[in-house]
């Protein structure tokens, strides 16, 4: 009845905005648009400066290191060299050749005079250690593999990273509206 | 302690060591109380659970030297212990948890083990520090290997 007309009317309205927007103001949009981008790259490469690892921020993708952390919350890493690597320690690990980063508790290391350090790590969750996960031949892990030592984390939050891996529909829906919302929202 | 193969790891004859040991916690519900004591094997250790404590992941590590590595740190023992847990822990003669294998033959003979207990602060959100606990001990490894009868 009378809501349903109401909605008929505000959507013409928006049409005529649409088409209100000329050229100039359509390019300012984008590249204001583009500005968001950067400074958030930009944000991104100085965390990776200030960490000093490659990957500053990680979501935690298995249930290995529950009940402490679970699928979906977020870990901040650091990975300076001025800090040894301890027994205790939560670390961010790739194996070579694998994509994809493991975080896992130290349990064990062997650190020579010059500082050459090899360690074994273990979930949390896991009743054995990691050996069975590294390359085939390979027992131990090296400074070179860590991509960096948790620090403080945020549960929950990356949850949304997650379901944008496993369902790309949802992805393509969320930069939909994000697109959508900045090309419309007028400063 | 035995010089056995390890057969976790690279296959090469190493040290392996026996540690038993008393541990009594009691952890309370107070105001920053960080603090252990050792009365020989035992130790006492106190913390506090506050509501942005999640839990708490206690270690036991062995700390010591070696011909080959001048630093080694081994994980004994863990476990985790969840804000709500029963705060009091006794444990007796307990074993280690994980084998105690040495990289290579550091341990025979070896005076200065030293044993600390150490925990993982895991917030509801927030840092997550290490702290180790004040106190340790020192246990010495024998000259000799134990021998094991053959069958």
């Amino acid at each position: 009845g009378a809501a349903a007309a109401a909605a008929a009317m505000l959507s013409l309205d928006f049409l005529d905005d649409v088409r209100r927007m000329n050229k100039r103001q359509l390019y300012y949009q984008v590249l204001n648009f583009g500005m968001i981008v950067s400074s958030a790259l930009m944000i991104w490469k100085g965390l990776m400066v200030v960490t000093g690892s490659e990957s500053p921020i990680v979501v935690v993708l298995s249930g290995s290191m529950e009940p402490a952390f679970h699928r979906g919350d977020l870990l901040f890493l650091t990975n300076r060299i001025e800090d040894p690597i301890r027994v205790g320690e939560i670390v961010v690990f790739r194996i070579e050749g694998r994509e994809i980063p493991i975080v896992h508790r130290v349990l064990k290391i062997h650190e020579k005079q010059n500082g050459d350090i090899k360690f074994l790590t273990k979930g949390d969750n896991n009743a054995v250690d990691d050996r069975g996960l590294y390359k085939q031949g390979q027992h131990w892990l090296e400074k070179k593999d860590v991509v960096g030592r948790a620090r403080g984390f945020v549960p929950y939050i990356g949850i949304v990273t997650i379901l944008m891996n496993d369902y790309p529909k949802f992805k393509y829906a969320v930069l939909f509206l994000l697109g959508l919302f900045v090309l419309v929202h007028r400063e | 302690r035995k010089n056995v193969e390890d057969f976790t790891g690279p296959r090469e004859r190493s040290d392996l060591g026996f540690v038993t040991f008393d541990i009594t916690a009691d952890i309370l519900n107070g105001k920053n109380g960080l603090q252990t004591f050792w009365n020989k094997s035992t130790l006492k250790l106190f913390f506090i659970f506050d509501w942005n404590v999640k839990q708490l992941f206690l270690y036991l590590s062995a700390e010591y030297s070696t011909k080959n590595n001048a630093l080694n740190q081994v994980v004994l023992w863990d476990k985790i212990m969840l804000r709500g847990d029963n705060p009091r822990l006794s444990l007796k003669d307990m074993k280690s948890k994980y084998f105690f294998f040495d990289d290579g033959n550091g341990l025979k003979g070896n005076r200065n083990i030293t044993l600390t207990l150490s925990w993982n602060v895991v917030p509801n959100a927030g840092i997550l520090p290490l702290v180790t606990g004040s106190g340790h001990v020192s246990v010495p490894f024998p000259d000799t290997y134990e021998t094991t009868k053959s069958y």
